[in-house]
């Protein structure tokens, strides 16, 4: 379980793997990359997007320095198949969450996670193999 | 009319095609409309509140910038009706309320095997076209998409 406070309360009940979230707009998910990367101070976390993907093609080396227990990375369908290898090797150290819909990488070892999110806090929860 | 394109079969010669939704939202303003408020309701439970403001699921005022990738995408394509939006960030919830509230646009479908979501809209009128179809209810849309499959 990783808890960490930010504007809620967020709530990572997840085992060190590669999660994918359910195909459904609106659950949180930007959100969740938001308030984590306002969080990367903490240095144990790696939020990337869309726009800051372009600026570097491993992030394995900080990942391994700073000891990071959690990496998302919100719209992979945008820059599908980056850092491909970071995240197979990273997958035993850490959380690794994907915003991820229409591609099958990762598929032997990714499992499902959903987000619950109330006004005070918010939760991301496995719903084990997919 | 909205006009929806396969993936698996698109050419996008001619056509202008916004990969990036998040972009391609960035300087649009919401309009106080029946489509806009159905959009928002449907995959964000938010509500109209100004051109750069909604209302969200808790009550509280955000800005349009904080709402969802698959929302925006909805909104691009009601607004941008001269371009094609990929729907590839869209999670099912949103490219449900597409199919059943835009109107008009143009939108590249993923998913083209997975039916739409008709519970309690069995009534309402849609206006699509695939394939060179059209399609004015949900089941008749869902009908073809699963022959569609099974041709394939």
């Amino acid at each position: 379980m990783i808890e960490l406070l930010s504007d809620r309360k967020i709530l990572i009940d997840l085992d060190n793997g590669i999660y994918t979230f359910g195909n459904e707009s609106a659950s949180g998910k930007t959100f969740l990359y938001k308030m984590l990367s306002k969080l990367r101070s903490g240095k144990d976390i790696i939020a990337i997007t869309a726009e800051t993907a372009r600026y570097f093609n491993s992030f394995l080396d900080i990942a391994r320095h700073d000891h990071v227990i959690l990496v998302i990375l919100d719209r992979y369908d945008m820059y599908e198949g980056k850092y491909v290898d970071d995240i197979v090797t990273l997958k035993d150290d850490a959380v690794i969450l994907l915003d991820y819909k229409q591609g099958d990488l990762f598929s032997e070892y990714i499992q499902g996670c959903y987000i619950e999110l109330s006004e005070s806090s918010l939760e991301v929860k496995g719903y084990g193999v997919i | 009319m909205l006009k929806l394109y396969d993936v698996e079969d698109f050419n996008s010669d001619g056509f202008d095609v916004v990969e990036d939704v998040e972009e391609a939202f960035a300087p649009l303003r919401l309009v106080n409309d029946e489509v806009t408020a159905n959009l928002l309701r449907e995959i964000e439970n938010a509500e109209y509140y100004s051109e750069d403001r909604v209302t969200d699921r808790f009550g509280a005022q955000i800005y349009i910038s904080e709402i969802s990738t698959g929302c925006k995408a909805a909104l691009c394509v009601q607004y941008l009706p001269d371009k094609v939006i990929d729907l590839k960030e869209c999670g099912l919830n949103a490219r449900d309320a597409i199919i059943t509230y835009c109107n008009r646009g143009n939108a590249l479908l993923y998913s083209s095997c997975t039916g739409v979501e008709s519970y309690n809209k069995e009534n309402l009128d849609i206006h699509v076209s695939l394939k060179g179809k059209e399609f004015s209810r949900i089941d008749d849309l869902n009908d073809f998409l699963g022959s569609y499959e099974y041709a394939e």
